[in-house]
């Protein structure tokens, strides 16, 4: 008796229930395009926005917390109906999903629009999204590019030069490895300077010589594959490797061993300049900006030595098994469309790899992407000219918009396999070792603890393993 | 083991017995009788922690037997077969067994100095003097619930070398500023730090419960024979508390095998450091993971901490039981 009075209030119960959510459910059903995501690449303004002009799309945007969490997470679900709608994955991992991302991911050649879209993106960039077997997988997001961010109040005590145009004069050269190792010579003159002897919060010239390595190597035309295959003893990486090594040993000191991507040390040492030059790439300067507001007006920016360099950026791209493909489509050709990364630009110094907006060899003004909702306004003249006229105030100044577009513009399309960020990881831990005086570097030795050969044997091995 | 079972299932026994220290079992046939149908219910309540254990536990850890013969690549389903080729490696591979080192090593700083304090925290807030006694024990449990994550970049903040706290700290009685990160001991130091702040409260409270539980009597009798507080301490309370310790030892080690989030965290990279001075065990695996893609070698990576795991867990086992043998007699 007592059962059956609970069961049939249950029953009733359910039965409200569910009537409620049917009446609350509005006509159109809301589909979330959910996006696997690390850092701050899926700006959160930007998305409301698209949310505001598209009724019944959510986006979600999970944050996994690193490249390499985004990429094991697809590596369970990738086959599932668990994955998601997007993935970011960062161009270290590029040579990961050009290689065996041909099948996993959706071919965007398929989608709307697509065909008109690659001629307005910087074309080493666009190609780090398409797989080796010619499928389009992922949308390029910002380059990193790179320039060097310098200290105007510490150049100036040590009396070197605080122009942009002469402080890049002193580390241009006939190659890169002339540049580099005047900008070696460059740090030695700091040093020496009696005013930043007598400084004791100056911890070196650069943040970190260890940072030199991918800069230099990323100026070339390879790095660890030659074709689809792995070369880890090639003369453009013992160049990079020598270039780095250099700089680490160089007496006296020139770095101050504070890495900038994740080293405790970097925020508080910006502010109270420990060191005098960081290699910054364009996403950095908004780092500095926000991390170091005090230290505005103190910073310039110049080139770095060498033609360009990049460090980080991402592709946007979306698992065969998605389960909102289309509108995934739609977002990520929206987001990454030359406006919206304009607006990036704007908001966050994300330089766009819409080379379209400062690449004169292109026709900028009228460019409009998409359709329906997703079309974006036509570009104006005074869009297409903002990037290359920009000029950063926190930064004295310095015409920001036009460096980083020259360095963008300089780079390769530099052959990738799927192992390039460990490889990445074993050359760079050497050139840390060396820095850190744990390991020592001698061209040609055959000791195999020897920086170099340890990094190859290192290597070897992730790539038996592989 | 035996005595969460026996503990559990025959209440009564311990009624009867009343000086029967807990961790022994109290079956020594391990025999009570039940009615079938009695029988058939305690099959059915235990049966969700081994169906769920089965298939989320049990069949992962026999797959990743299966992977460790392969060189597994998870993108491509190219695993070829290379037998016994990864635990060859793993038995020669430097940097397991440095990872190795440096796990134990890690759980060396932050298990005994943490044992220490939480026993001196625990004594503290014994005493009757203290007031706002519940307040005090309620914030030694808030570092306990904050994420590994967030105290480890804290924690990176305060050992960083050039604007540490601690190294401004150190600057102050003169002694040099030291490249935490950097050095081999040093990483561990801080590691353990973290690990020590996150469960020292925790702890604390294990021990202030064993002490709580520590009979007046005894304390009274030791009075009378002329013990002063040390000596009461030394010869009443840490006997008693042999079992805690030993809870918290096993706790420990497991804990400690699993350090991963602050070298993580410490380092920015599954590296654990440049000459991987801080990989632990499953940053170790991690890495193989994430960066190598190499599945294969990661699974035999795995076994290897599985081996290492019930090693420690069989000294473990040997040593409890001498300690509740001895609490018997």
């Amino acid at each position: 008796m007592r059962n059956r009075k609970v069961q049939t209030r249950l029953a009733v119960a359910a039965l409200a229930i569910g009537l409620a959510m049917s009446t609350l459910t509005p006509a159109y059903a809301t589909q979330t395009i959910t996006i696997w995501t690390y850092g701050d690449v899926i700006d959160t303004d930007l998305v409301h926005t698209y949310e505001a002009s598209h009724p019944g799309i959510r986006i979600n945007a999970i944050n996994q917390g690193s490249p390499a969490a985004v990429k094991q997470k697809f590596q369970l679900y990738k086959t599932s109906k668990s994955v998601a709608d997007v993935i970011v994955y960062e161009t270290d991992d590029s040579g990961y999903f050009r290689h065996y991302g041909g099948s996993l991911f959706k071919n965007l050649k398929n989608y709307p629009g697509e065909a008109s879209l690659s001629q307005y993106y910087l074309p080493w960039r666009w190609n780090q999204g398409v797989a080796e077997n010619g499928n389009v997988i992922g949308l390029p997001t910002d380059v990193g590019g790179m320039a060097v961010a310098y200290r105007t109040d510490l150049f100036k005590a040590a009396k070197l030069p605080t122009a942009p145009a002469a402080v890049a004069a002193q580390w241009s050269g006939t190659n890169n490895v002339v540049a580099w190792s005047n900008f070696v010579k460059v740090g030695k003159k700091f040093m020496s300077a009696p005013a930043t002897k007598n400084n004791k919060k100056i911890k070196g010239f650069i943040d970190s010589s260890g940072t030199i390595f991918k800069a230099a190597l990323n100026q070339g035309t390879k790095k660890f594959y030659s074709g689809s295959q792995a070369d880890l003893t090639n003369s453009q990486l013992k160049t990079a490797f020598t270039i780095a090594t250099n700089a680490a040993t160089a007496t006296p000191t020139i770095g101050a061993r504070i890495n900038p991507y994740g080293g405790s040390d970097w925020t508080p040492g910006l502010s109270n300049g420990a060191f005098a030059v960081t290699l910054a790439p364009a996403w950095q300067l908004d780092y500095i900006i926000h991390r170091a507001p005090a230290s505005r007006g103190k910073w310039n920016i110049t080139s770095a030595p060498g033609n360009g360099g990049n460090v980080g950026g991402s592709q946007l791209a979306i698992p065969s098994f998605a389960q909102h493909a289309s509108q995934a489509w739609d977002f990520i050709s929206w987001y990454e469309s030359p406006y919206e990364q304009l607006q990036m630009f704007k908001k966050r110094r994300l330089f766009p790899t819409a080379s379209v907006l400062y690449d004169k060899s292109k026709t900028c003004v009228g460019v409009s992407t998409g359709s329906g909702a997703s079309r974006t306004p036509a570009l104006s003249a005074s869009d297409c000219g903002y990037i290359l006229k920009f000029k950063d105030p926190f930064f004295n100044n310095a015409a920001v918009g036009s460096i980083y577009a020259k360095s963008a513009l300089s780079l390769y399309s530099i052959p990738s396999g799927p192992l390039e960020r460990a490889f990445t990881d074993a050359y760079q831990n050497q050139i840390a070792r060396v820095e850190a005086k744990k390991a020592k570097f001698t061209p040609g030795s055959h000791d195999s603890k020897d920086a170099w050969n340890k990094a190859v044997s290192d290597s070897m091995v992730i790539l038996r393993r592989g | 083991m035996t005595s969460l079972t026996a503990g559990g299932t025959a209440p009564k026994s311990h009624r009867r017995k009343p000086n029967r220290v807990q961790f022994k079992s109290d079956h020594p046939g391990g025999k009570v009788k039940y009615n079938k149908a009695e029988s058939r219910w305690a099959y059915l309540f235990i049966s969700p922690f081994y169906l769920v254990f089965l298939i989320f536990g049990l069949a992962p850890i026999l797959f990743s037997v299966v992977v460790a013969f392969f060189n597994w690549n998870p993108m491509d389903n190219s695993h070829p077969y290379v037998g016994m080729q990864n635990f060859h490696d793993l038995v020669a591979d430097p940097i397991f067994w440095l990872s190795v080192r440096n796990t134990f090593s890690i759980w060396f700083f932050a298990t005994i100095p943490q044992m220490f304090m939480a026993m001196g925290i625990a004594s503290i807030l014994r005493s009757p003097k203290l007031r706002g006694r519940v307040f005090w024990q309620s914030m030694l449990l808030l570092p306990n619930i904050t994420s590994a994550i967030a105290i480890a970049v804290v924690f990176g903040q305060m050992f960083g070398r050039d604007f540490g706290i601690i190294n401004i700290l150190l600057s102050h009685i003169g002694r040099g500023p030291i490249d935490w990160i950097e050095g081999s001991v040093t990483s561990h130091i801080a590691i353990a730090s973290m690990i020590t702040w996150r469960w020292v409260g925790y702890n604390s409270l294990i021990f202030l419960a064993a002490m709580n539980a520590i009979s007046r009597d005894l304390y009274e009798s030791a009075d009378l024979d002329g013990a002063n507080k040390f000596q009461q301490f030394r010869f009443v309370t840490l006997p008693q508390l042999k079992n805690t310790i030993t809870f918290m030892v096993i706790v420990g080690t497991i804990g400690g095998l699993q350090v991963f989030a602050e070298p993580a965290t410490l380092g920015g990279n599954y590296d654990g450091g440049d000459s991987q001075q801080f990989s632990t065990l499953t940053l170790y695996l991690f890495k193989q993971v994430a960066v190598n893609g190499t599945y294969g070698y990661a699974a035999a990576i795995g076994i290897g901490i599985t081996v290492l795991v019930v090693i420690i867990s069989g000294i473990n086992f040997f040593i409890t039981r001498r300690i509740a043998g001895d609490g018997s007699k």
